[in-house]
């Protein structure tokens, strides 16, 4: 009889314990996961992969003239990307691996975008009234950038019923700061169905 | 044959009881009535304290819509804006969610009422949970994720709209399109401005006109004028110069000012009532509830606007008590037709029940079995409530302003009926730029 108990007991808690509570599992980064259908961590990833191949394969380096004698690698500072989608998207997520893979590729050197600059800017301020002079940063020696990296995304959604198709475009080019002429421009399409 | 009379009376007793018994429950309007006498005390943190303190509807149950866009606009209320975004993001998701029919809560809808569904909202208060959240983004100085939540009100109509076998009478928000005009026009994009002020005319012209009697604004005529100058289109400026002979856009801005648009949100939204039908019959009683918005008038106020010398009358840009009123009497056929469904099933049951009896006690048309059935009728009346639910901490309506002031620091002054309500302290004034301010009084 005992025994009976406490298998009812045992069953009582694995229920008890199968009913409540959240379960959090951690897992590989590289996933998929779609929940909700909205833009996500795997979108993010595509644009940084497809972006970076693109960028990196592109004539641009070529003819700023990569190969050639005394040649210095062109100094990239990344610009602003508009979200012109109807979904809130966090465009700092992908361009911080855009930027990330570009400088580990050794090929492009990245200068300090919008948001990082007065930063940097007030830390040599702040050197100069502080720091002893044999080592504070000068004023006047920031490398200019060649090119400015910018882009959009544009979403279009259309839905009927129980099943929405949301097509997002993510734009990106790079700028000849002197000249103005656009030297390379990558995109990235992707398409979603989602079914209720 | 004595006894029918009395039983009908006994009836009629009986269900006036229980409908007095279930009035002194609380509704969800007089349960939130003390959140919004706060608000009409010009209190939004006592509100937002006596919604934590019991008022709030279920968090979590077929109520979970209704408690996100209450406390999100409360907290927006109470300046927190950055703290009520969560919360409508989340309003936003679970409203996209809300597809298709459970059939489930409908089963249960029809035995007892409309208020047993899930609340899923208005189309009107939908499309307002991104107008809320636009607020809260403008208010953080990120007019980008504002946008993003007015191209969510394009595409979420375009859906409801499609949904509905006939015409809908909101069919489009013109406030919203303005709002979107403004905001690209503060991010200096003014091709998407001068677009996005002319669909805001046009649904001036052909719904609101019609449907709320809000005649096309003339401020938005001198929008698009201003906008088509800036841009350089004399043919499009041309044809609303000639349809909009009154509007009077301002000259070029001169260099060193800037402009400030002022949205003032005034008033409450009128709480639903209900509207019951009774019948009876010797030995059953028949009820149908629905819920209207009453007719009264609600105060129209007026609103000034100074600062620096200068003062400008802000123009009635949506009326949500005559969008909430026309939403009602555009859905009035659905709610009919489900009160109807529900008044047969229930008397069906009252009728099951009745035989059913009868086979127990295997008398026909007994006493027990008659009471039973009578009972159960009495029940379903007694169940029947109109829908009361609502987003009720919205406003009345929303007024605009725009002026053009002097670059620099200023202090702003509201004013209602010619008294003054309000001030906003220390509004900086960028030269070229366009500043975003967002008013509640009542």
């Amino acid at each position: 009889m005992s025994r009976l108990l406490a298998a009812f007991a045992v069953a009582a808690l694995a229920v008890l314990a199968a009913c409540g509570g959240r379960t959090v599992t951690r897992t590989d980064t590289d996933t998929t996961t779609d929940l909700s259908g909205r833009w996500n961590d795997t979108d993010a990833r595509m644009v940084a992969d497809s972006m970076v191949d693109q960028a990196l394969n592109g004539d641009w380096l070529v003819e700023h003239g990569r190969g050639r004698e005394g040649y210095e690698k062109p100094v990239v500072v990344v610009g602003s990307v508009i979200n012109r989608s109807s979904e809130h998207i966090s465009t700092d997520v992908f361009m911080n691996e855009i930027q990330r893979a570009l400088l580990e590729s050794g090929l492009v050197r990245l200068s300090a975008g919008r948001g990082e600059d007065p930063e940097v800017r007030a830390e040599r301020y702040d050197q100069q009234r502080f720091a002893s002079p044999e080592t504070a940063a000068e004023f006047g020696q920031e490398v200019g950038a060649d090119y400015v990296m910018m882009g959009s995304v544009d979403s279009i959604t259309d839905e009927e019923g129980d099943t929405r198709a949301v097509y997002y475009q993510v734009s990106l080019e790079l700028i000849d700061v002197e000249t103005a002429l656009k030297v390379w421009m990558g995109s990235l399409e992707i398409k979603k169905i989602i079914e209720w | 044959m004595s006894g029918r009379p009395r039983r009908g009376r006994g009836l009629r007793r009986g269900a006036l009881i229980l409908a007095a018994a279930l009035s002194g429950c609380g509704s969800y309007t007089s349960t939130l009535e003390p959140v919004r006498e706060d608000l009409r005390r010009g209190d939004p943190q006592a509100a937002l304290a006596e919604f934590g303190g019991g008022a709030a509807p279920d968090s979590a149950g077929r109520n979970r819509l209704l408690f996100l866009m209450e406390k999100g606009n409360l907290l927006r209320l109470a300046g927190r804006p950055a703290d009520a975004e969560p919360l409508l993001l989340e309003a936003d998701l679970v409203s996209d969610m809300q597809r298709g029919i459970d059939l489930s809560d409908e089963a249960g809808a029809l035995l007892t009422s409309d208020a047993a569904r899930e609340f899923r909202g208005a189309d009107y208060e939908k499309v307002m949970i991104n107008y809320v959240l636009a607020s809260c983004y403008v208010q953080q100085d990120q007019l980008e994720e504002a946008l993003v939540e007015c191209r969510r009100v394009g595409e979420k109509l375009t859906v409801l709209n499609d949904a509905y076998a006939r015409e809908n009478v909101y069919r489009d928000d013109a406030f919203v399109r303005w709002l979107m005009g403004a905001l690209f026009e503060a991010g200096g994009d003014l091709d998407d401005a001068l677009v996005a002020y002319r669909n805001s005319l046009r649904v001036y012209e052909d719904d609101y006109s019609r449907h709320y009697g809000l005649q096309p604004p003339v401020q938005v005529a001198s929008d698009v004028l201003r906008l088509c100058r800036m841009l350089a289109l004399d043919d499009l400026y041309a044809e609303y110069a000639s349809r909009y002979p009154e509007a009077d856009p301002p000259p070029q801005a001169p260099a060193g000012s800037g402009q400030l648009v002022v949205v003032i949100e005034s008033g409450r939204i009128p709480r639903k009532v209900e509207r019951d039908f009774t019948a009876y019959t010797e030995d059953r009683v028949y009820r149908l509830a629905l819920p209207a918005m009453p007719k009264r008038r609600v105060r129209r106020h007026y609103f000034d606007v100074s600062c620096a010398g200068l003062a400008e009358r802000a123009w009635l840009a949506e009326d949500l008590v005559e969008i909430a009123r026309k939403n009602l009497e555009d859905q009035a056929g659905r709610d009919l037709a489900r009160a109807i469904a529900r008044l047969a099933a229930k008397a069906g049951v009252s009728e099951a029940g009745e035989e059913l009896m009868e086979e127990i006690t295997g008398e026909e048309n007994g006493c027990v079995s008659e009471g039973f059935g009578a009972l159960l009728s009495l029940l379903g009346a007694a169940t029947e409530q109109a829908d009361l639910r609502g987003w009720l901490t919205l406003p009345a309506r929303m007024h605009v302003a725009r002026l053009r002031l002097p670059a620099g620091t200023h202090d702003v002054v509201i004013r209602r009926d010619g008294a003054r309500t309000g001030v906003l302290r220390g509004v900086e004034i960028a030269d070229g730029d366009v500043e975003m301010r967002f008013v509640y009084t009542e």
